[in-house]
């Protein structure tokens, strides 16, 4: 660090960039259930409630999400397996008493991708890079989220592939693409 | 706040620097809040540490975290209005609060819930990762937040590293 004559600090930083964005590889999981519920932010507690009660066998997440809307309410998003969707969504209906503007719905099927890689928490470009390759291709994105270092794109059922191979464009990744079906064995 | 009867052990809880949260609603799901706020900060370096997106009904929403330092910058980016047809919103003094793991379980992602929307401590946003589950509220009610999960979780003992903020300043945790 150098200091200047009117004692501001300069810092130099190193800015880790590649011609093109590594990453560990995309993962792909398709089929699966996007539970949305809309509510008022003051019900978050009881929303926590209705969902550590959910007491099915296996039951879990892929991915789960609050937005804020500005106003007082806020939509809560799971994805899940497909063979819970039902299960899950009349459990949280069913305790969470639902007053004005409040909703429990259901998109299904639908898919995930998911990929991380080197420092992606730390630098700029990252996300630019993942959502315009999928906008200059015109994939629509249904529900998107930055955290830490994993991206997580859920787009249309039967997408997945196409979507892996458009981030392919832009991302540098290993050879091999995995991709699965989510059966009745692996319910999360 | 009574304790939860059997509480859940956890590898830990890591709080973030002060960060600065925008959001962007429009009316239209048409609108590409989400590619339009990612596109201008690229542009203008600015690294995106929190980003959620989504599109409920008829609605497009984004949500994003900088750091404090960039709270100006963006703010003059986004209010000149470029490329943009929803109206920014801004929280000027946010964290990350980091739980981890979540083991995709639905009894610790209701219970932090139950914990945090209990305490009153604001959930801006929220997301998951592979391990973790990352909570945007009041940088200045992070140790409350944290208090509150550890009503219904076994959280190691140790301070919680916070890094400095802006100012210079830094919290500890008490256990």
């Amino acid at each position: 660090m150098v200091k200047s004559s009117q004692n501001k600090s300069l810092e130099t930083i190193a800015v880790y960039w590649e011609h093109r964005v590594k990453t560990y590889g995309f993962q792909t999981l398709e089929e699966l259930s996007l539970i949305e519920v809309t509510l008022p932010l003051i019900r978050i507690a009881d929303l926590g409630l209705a969902v550590q009660k959910i007491d099915l066998p296996e039951a879990g997440f892929h991915l789960t999400l609050i937005e804020q809307s500005g106003g007082h309410m806020c939509w809560f998003y799971l994805l899940t397996a497909q063979e819970l969707e039902h299960a899950i969504s009349r459990h949280i209906t069913e305790l969470i008493s639902q007053g004005a503007g409040e909703s429990v719905s259901l998109k299904s099927p639908v898919d995930l991708i998911f990929f991380q890689g080197p420092h992606y928490g730390d630098r700029y470009g990252i996300a630019e890079a993942a959502f315009g390759a999928l906008k200059t291709c015109g994939m629509p994105i249904l529900l998107a989220a930055c955290s830490q270092s994993c991206i997580y794109i859920v787009i249309p059922c039967g997408k997945a592939k196409e979507t892996a191979s458009l981030l392919a464009q832009v991302f540098e990744v290993p050879k091999k693409i995995r991709s699965r079906k989510v059966s009745s064995k692996s319910k999360r | 706040m009574q304790a939860y009867s059997a509480k859940i052990p956890l590898a830990g809880i890591k709080l973030s620097n002060e960060l600065f949260l925008i959001r962007l609603s429009s009316s239209s799901s048409s609108v590409d809040t989400r590619s339009a706020l990612c596109q201008i900060l690229a542009e203008n370096r600015i690294n995106i540490q929190f980003l959620t997106g989504s599109a409920p009904g008829e609605l497009s929403a984004v949500t994003g975290c900088v750091a404090a330092k960039y709270r100006a910058r963006v703010k003059e980016l986004l209010l000149a209005g470029v490329g943009f047809e929803a109206k920014p919103e801004f929280v000027s003094s946010v964290g990350l609060l980091s739980l981890f793991p979540h083991r995709a379980s639905l009894k610790i992602l209701g219970l932090s819930l139950l914990a945090l929307g209990r305490s009153g401590v604001p959930i801006y946003a929220m997301a998951s990762s592979l391990s973790v589950l990352s909570f945007i509220t009041d940088y200045a009610r992070l140790l409350e937040a944290t208090k509150a999960l550890k009503e219904y979780f076994d959280l190691p003992p140790e301070p919680i590293t916070i890094p400095r903020s802006n100012n210079g300043t830094q919290q500890e945790m008490s256990s």
